[in-house]
């Protein structure tokens, strides 16, 4: 059994690392937040069901349930919400240096390469977009320019491109070999 | 510079853990979640700031035990005892003055002189967990995690795990539960100041008359240095 003070605690430590997971599977910081908050919102719930022994066996614990969460988002494409909802949690949207740095932490940057041949499937806009993000590093503000679109409408792009690639085999087996880096 | 998770403070992550541990601390308690009652605003600046002050102010050795003078023992008023335990990890996981490490300004002349504003009341005082609050603007407070109060009265059981404001005229002092719904709060004279928990940048005061007035948060504290009346009740 684990206390509040006990998920308090592993949230203070392991909640950047489980969004490092879940934002280097999902690529996108807005679903990667939402999962590792309702993660945690259902440790919360579940506490006193917890049967382990010792802080790895909480770690471990915690992990199953946002690979759970994880899990139902591919199928479901959508954001499992149950335990935040009741807790009646909610959150404003990330800001732009927080989305910027959420991306750094998936490493996208030295996924370059596997994006060049992953994306020659994707409608041309997005891979452009994507080209302009991911690869050469630009700003979204950059992006938009370039692109002669709007920031948002930028955003938007770039985050519907890496869903797209989301499960190729290519990403799959980086993704493996980041979370072993 | 590249991201690691063991680096990686954002402030949507205090804020997020900060609600649902309020959240489920209410919960736990059959009271309803607090989330649709708080008000949030993001902290982007308050979390720059904060990180500056870290730079600013190096962390002392953890091994350099401190042993200030509490209270005021010449009046045979100071607390019965102190403690070297870590305040609650349910108060460490929505303060993040209290996660930071001690530095040399919170073991300075200013708090020492708060410091003795704490009574016989108060017993296992925790001085590591001692930090000074808005140091920078002259309106210096401190705040203090303490195992326990105990006002004597009869047929009342001493308040556990309190955290408690030590300011110029006096202290006030909550438990975790009136940190997450805003009530530690204090008025001395002409300042009001208080104590709110991560993600938190803002605070809006609302008085009887309709005014209001916005107070920015610094390290978990907020104490508007003065007020202008507009208009009288």
């Amino acid at each position: 059994m684990l206390t509040d003070g006990d998920i308090a605690r592993l949230y203070r430590v392991q909640a950047p690392r489980v969004l490092a997971f879940l934002v280097r599977r999902t690529l996108e910081p807005e679903v990667a937040v939402d999962l590792m908050a309702e993660a945690f919102a259902q440790a919360y719930r579940d506490r006193r069901d917890f049967r382990g022994d010792g802080d790895r066996a909480a770690v471990a614990w915690i992990f199953g349930i946002a690979r759970h969460c994880l899990a139902s988002y591919v199928r479901t494409e959508q954001v499992e919400r149950r335990a935040l909802d009741l807790l009646g949690v909610e959150r404003r949207p990330l800001t732009d240096e927080e989305h910027e740095r959420m991306e750094r932490l998936a490493d996208l940057g030295d996924l370059g390469d596997a994006l060049t041949h992953a994306s020659d499937d994707l409608a041309i806009e997005r891979r452009e977009a994507l080209r302009l993000r991911v690869i050469e590093e630009r700003s979204y503000a950059d992006v938009a320019r370039r692109l002669g679109v709007s920031e948002q409408t930028a955003r938007a792009r770039v985050s519907r491109a890496l869903r797209s690639l989301r499960m190729s085999p290519t990403f799959i087996d980086l993704r493996s070999q980041l979370d072993h880096a | 510079m590249p991201e690691t998770a063991e680096t990686f403070d954002l402030p949507i992550l205090a804020e997020i853990g900060a609600q649902l541990h309020s959240a489920a601390l209410a919960a736990s308690r059959g009271r309803r979640p607090l989330a649709s009652r708080r008000r949030w605003v993001s902290r982007r600046v308050g979390a720059v700031a904060l990180a500056i002050g870290v730079v600013a102010t190096p962390a002392i050795a953890a091994t350099e035990l401190w042993q200030p003078i509490l209270g005021r023992p010449s009046l045979h008023n100071a607390p019965t005892s102190t403690s070297t335990t870590t305040p609650e990890d349910t108060e460490l996981a929505v303060l993040g003055v209290l996660r930071r490490s001690q530095s040399n300004a919170d073991r300075g002349p200013a708090v020492a002189a708060l410091l003795g504003n704490l009574s016989s009341e108060q017993a296992g005082v925790r001085p590591e967990s001692v930090r000074l609050l808005d140091g920078t603007s002259g309106q210096e407070a401190a705040l203090v995690s303490v195992a326990s109060i105990d006002d004597g009265a009869a047929g009342v059981p001493a308040h556990v795990e309190e955290l408690c404001l030590l300011f110029g005229q006096g202290s006030t002092c909550g438990d975790l539960e009136q940190l997450l719904t805003g009530r530690l709060f204090a008025t001395a004279g002409p300042r009001q100041l208080g104590l709110v928990p991560d993600g938190v940048a803002q605070v809006v005061l609302h008085y009887a008359n309709g005014q209001e007035l916005v107070a920015a948060v610094h390290d978990n504290f907020l104490a508007p240095r003065r007020f202008t009346w507009v208009e009288p009740y």
